[in-house]
């Protein structure tokens, strides 16, 4: 019985983990632009800076 | 550069049909000037991929373009608003571009680094149509950036009352919304997956010491942020209804969530049962996809711009050496001399003391016709100036001037409009039964059992809140907002689609709404003018700027010859000489026709002083239009800034008796609506311009026409596309059918109601009762909405090419 114990803890903490993922994300702004990221993707890059912020 | 005449070819970069003769560039056409010169930029630094993309994916450059009109960002004071980020070698900017409209858009706009090398990058954020770009200070100004984007179809759109700040504050809480619903969720499926030894009567076995009850007290632990955090908008909500004595839907729903809980906490620590946590939070949770899905917002549009959002950000200022400088609108002081140039609304009343003042008041009066004035006439604040730049001498600061003062009026501001939903309406009702339901169970067990009189109530209270109703609502609403907007009607809120429901008047605005804003029919009567002569008065009215002027031009299709005499009479008209010949264009009096009624739309023609006739101008209705006021059910009444003159037109082509009002300033407008209000109407204004924009906050409904959703509109409650409004009975209709929609599944959330209330009412209610009722009412209710919103799409909406046309 104490194996459901620790499966309920394991299972909740990776639950968690996949939370704390999505509310990183939506608070960082990641799910407010949909269009261009997708869009950006399929663009043929060809001199591309490799300058960031 | 060759030219080509190819009939009706499309343009390579903007895709509209070049009108008359194409420009040619490296063998492709382009229908103005200014496509071929984006189309040289983009070639010039190897950008022409954003052709292949999207097919003429271009944004067309406006005929006037300013070299000046962005010399306000060299402003440190007025640039640092739009600077985002900073540090010594680079500095990034956000600009807000409505033209942005598709990939192509975005490919060009984040290889900006090769147009300009003192660009390090930059990023689109598509929805809110904004474009950051990173450069490097010492390479490039924030005022050349402007220019740039200007310089390729994408002009930063920038005004006083910006919003910037509140836009990123609508970000902000549509995240946490989102964060509220995933934790809901979370916890909701965790709580449902503890709960199966509940469900399956599994409680109270015990195995090596440890019973469910461990999972009861998980349970517990996960609903904590649930009903905390999750579902804190309820009790906030309801705490402000309680403190305005107004009850809205959040009080109730509030009573519930807490009787749930504290019946829930008090069975696990009694360790008498599980409690109802698994409803509670699926509760919230459906409740809060509900409303998230209900307050659809579109980002790129704007509800509430008001008057400040037509001025420009700064005014040029000029010194006694003659020197431009910009300073913020505000600054502004009496004694002052500042330039206004073309295009640009007058923000300040002021003296005219330099250049040609032709100045279009119809944000004022609602007038079209430009007003000319004489040096050192007074200009008043809210005219836009039309032909080159003047200077004025300002008479009193921004605050001050009288436009301000209007829009500052108390009746012009957005009144919170005081209706009561039907919801509302309803869930008090709902929430009177639903108490009386409780106390009498209570009353009816607590002599026999004490026990059993608690559970009941309580039980009562948790089953039958009016969260289903809430689900119903918001539901509803939700499928009904998106099909409006497929269709071209943005609403702001969900508000306003119940309010449609309810309006018995409708009230047009007829220039730029009923009619379209620029094609206008030009019709000549008098005696026959020789081609020789047509010709010549073809390129006079070439040369003004005039709307008039514009409108013969574009009627008398011939190629305009150079004039080596021309003189324009500002307010009156233009004259020229050429080849011996005198030449007259302009109003009654400027042509010697004395014996004329001097009439704002029509321009008269005399050639060596005899009078040959006359054009007469006139707004021709949008097409449908005529279908769509012969089939409202409601009285209706059409509003307008101009003169009489095109009254006859209309009753003509209307064919029913409405009633007309003429040169109505914005003020009479707005009194207008209010005294249809006062006679008890609910009104519904449909207009688009500015000066509409009393009328359109002061109706029950405020319905903004736009030609495309990069326009700008002023402040209402709803923005409508220009060629949906001979839909415009179709919307009335589906609003209407949408609240059938809601009472009927109304009717069956209540039916599932009644069913949990006679297991509460008799005390059996168990968990797994309340498990399966929860959520298989919410699914019935979700997908019968759904149901239903897609019945209303096919049986209210036809398109305009199946609608009969009425004429005659």
């Amino acid at each position: 019985m104490i194996v459901i114990v620790f499966l309920l803890i394991i299972s909740l903490l990776v639950a968690s983990g996949f939370l704390i993922a999505f509310i990183w994300g939506s608070k960082t702004g990641q799910f407010d632009d949909h269009f261009t990221p997708a869009n950006k993707i399929l663009f043929d890059q060809t001199n591309q800076p490799t300058e960031n912020k | 550069m060759q030219h080509k005449t190819i009939e009706s070819t499309k343009c390579f970069h903007c895709g509209d049909y070049c009108a008359g003769e194409p420009v040619v560039f490296d063998e492709k056409a382009f229908c103005c000037k200014g496509c071929s010169s984006v189309y040289q930029i983009l070639n010039k630094s190897n950008l022409c991929e954003y052709y292949n993309i999207h097919d003429a994916s271009g944004v067309k450059l406006p005929e006037l373009q300013d070299q000046e009109k962005f010399g306000f960002l060299d402003n440190a004071t007025i640039a640092a608003a739009y600077i985002v980020f900073s540090k010594p070698n680079q500095i990034a900017v956000k600009f807000y571009l409505p033209q942005i409209h598709c990939s192509s858009c975005i490919w060009l706009l984040e290889n900006l680094q090769k147009v300009n090398e003192g660009i390090h990058f930059s990023t689109v954020h598509f929805p809110t149509k904004e474009v950051t770009v990173y450069f490097n200070p010492d390479a490039i100004t924030i005022r050349a950036i402007a220019e740039l984007l200007a310089s390729i179809g994408y002009e930063p759109y920038i005004t006083l009352d910006d919003g910037q700040g509140s836009k990123r504050q609508e970000k902000m809480v549509s995240r946490s919304a989102m964060v509220k619903i995933g934790i809901a969720g979370f916890c909701f499926a965790n709580i449902m997956m503890l709960s199966f030894p509940e469900y399956l009567g599994l409680e109270t076995i015990t195995v090596d010491g440890l019973t469910a009850n461990l999972f009861r007290y998980v349970n517990l632990l996960l609903a904590l942020p649930v009903l905390l955090y999750s579902g804190s908008e309820f009790f906030i909500n309801s705490w402000f209804s309680v403190k305005q004595r107004r009850l809205n839907i959040d009080a109730p729903i509030a009573l519930a969530l807490a009787v749930t809980f504290s019946r829930s906490v008090y069975e696990i620590i009694s360790g008498t049962g599980g409690g109802y946590l698994d409803s509670m939070s699926g509760i919230i949770f459906f409740m809060l996809l509900g409303r998230s899905f209900q307050t659809k917002t579109f980002a790129d549009l704007s509800f509430n711009r008001d008057f400040k959002s037509y001025f420009p950000v700064a005014v040029c200022l000029v010194d006694k050496n003659g020197t431009e400088s910009y300073i913020p609108v505000q600054e502004v002081k009496i004694d002052d001399t500042i330039r206004i140039r073309s295009n640009e609304v007058i923000p300040v009343d002021g003296m005219h003391l330099l250049g040609k003042g032709e100045i279009d008041y119809s944000f004022v009066t609602g007038e079209n016709e430009p007003t000319s004035v004489a040096i050192g006439d007074l200009v008043y604040a809210g005219g836009k100036q039309l032909n080159g730049s003047i200077d004025l001498l300002v008479v009193k600061p921004f605050s001050q001037s009288n436009f301000t003062r209007l829009w500052n009026n108390d009746a012009f501001k957005k009144t919170d409009k005081n209706v009561y939903s039907f919801t509302t309406v309803i869930s008090n009702y709902f929430s009177l039964a639903v108490l009386t339901v409780a106390f009498s169970s209570f009353a009816y067990w607590y002599p026999s059992n004490i026990a059993n009189a608690w559970q009941a109530m309580t039980a009562v209270l948790i089953v039958a809140c009016p969260c289903a109703l809430l689900i119903t609502a918001t539901f509803t609403e939700g499928f009904v907002l998106n099909i409006f907007s497929k269709h071209g009607l943005f609403l702001k809120n969900a508000q306003v689609l119940q309010t449609i429901a309810t309006i018995d008047q409708v009230v047009f605005d007829k220039t730029g709404t009923l009619t379209y804003p620029h094609a206008s029919s030009v019709e000549y009567s008098g005696e026959p003018i020789s081609v020789n002569h047509l010709q010549i008065i073809a390129s006079m009215a070439g040369q003004s700027l005039h709307p008039l002027s514009k409108a013969i031009t574009h009627k008398i299709k011939v190629t305009p010859c150079h004039l080596e005499h021309i003189k324009e009479v500002a307010g009156a008209g233009i004259e020229a000489w050429e080849n011996e010949t005198h030449y007259k264009l302009g109003s009654s009096s400027f042509v010697g026709n004395e014996s004329a009624v001097p009439v704002a739309s029509e321009v008269w023609v005399s050639i060596d002083n005899k009078i040959y006739g006359k054009f007469i101008i006139q707004n021709i209705l949008r097409a449908h239009v005529n279908r769509l006021i012969h089939e409202l059910p409601y009285p209706v009444s059409v509003l307008s800034g101009d003169n009489n003159n095109a009254e006859h037109y209309l009753k003509q082509q209307l064919l029913r008796p409405i009633s007309y009002h003429f040169n109505q300033s914005p003020q009479a407008k707005l009194a207008y609506i209010e005294s249809l209000q006062l006679n008890g109407k609910e009104v519904m204004m449909v207009g688009d311009g500015l000066n509409d924009a009393g009328a359109l906050s002061k109706s029950n409904v405020g319905i903004a026409v736009v030609d495309n959703t990069i326009q700008f509109s002023p402040a209402s409650d709803a923005i409508m596309l220009s060629n949906q409004l001979p839909l415009l009975d179709q919307y009335i209709k589906a609003a209407k059918w949408s609240k059938n929609l809601i009472k009927t599944t109304f009717v069956i959330s209540t039916l599932y109601n009644v069913v949990g209330l006679y297991f509460s009412v008799t005390a059996q209610m168990s968990p797994l009762v309340a498990a399966i009722l929860m959520p298989s009412s919410t699914f019935t209710i979700v997908i019968s909405t759904m149901l239903g919103a897609a019945l209303i799409e096919k049986f209210c909406f036809k398109p305009i090419a199946d609608l009969k046309n009425i004429h005659q």
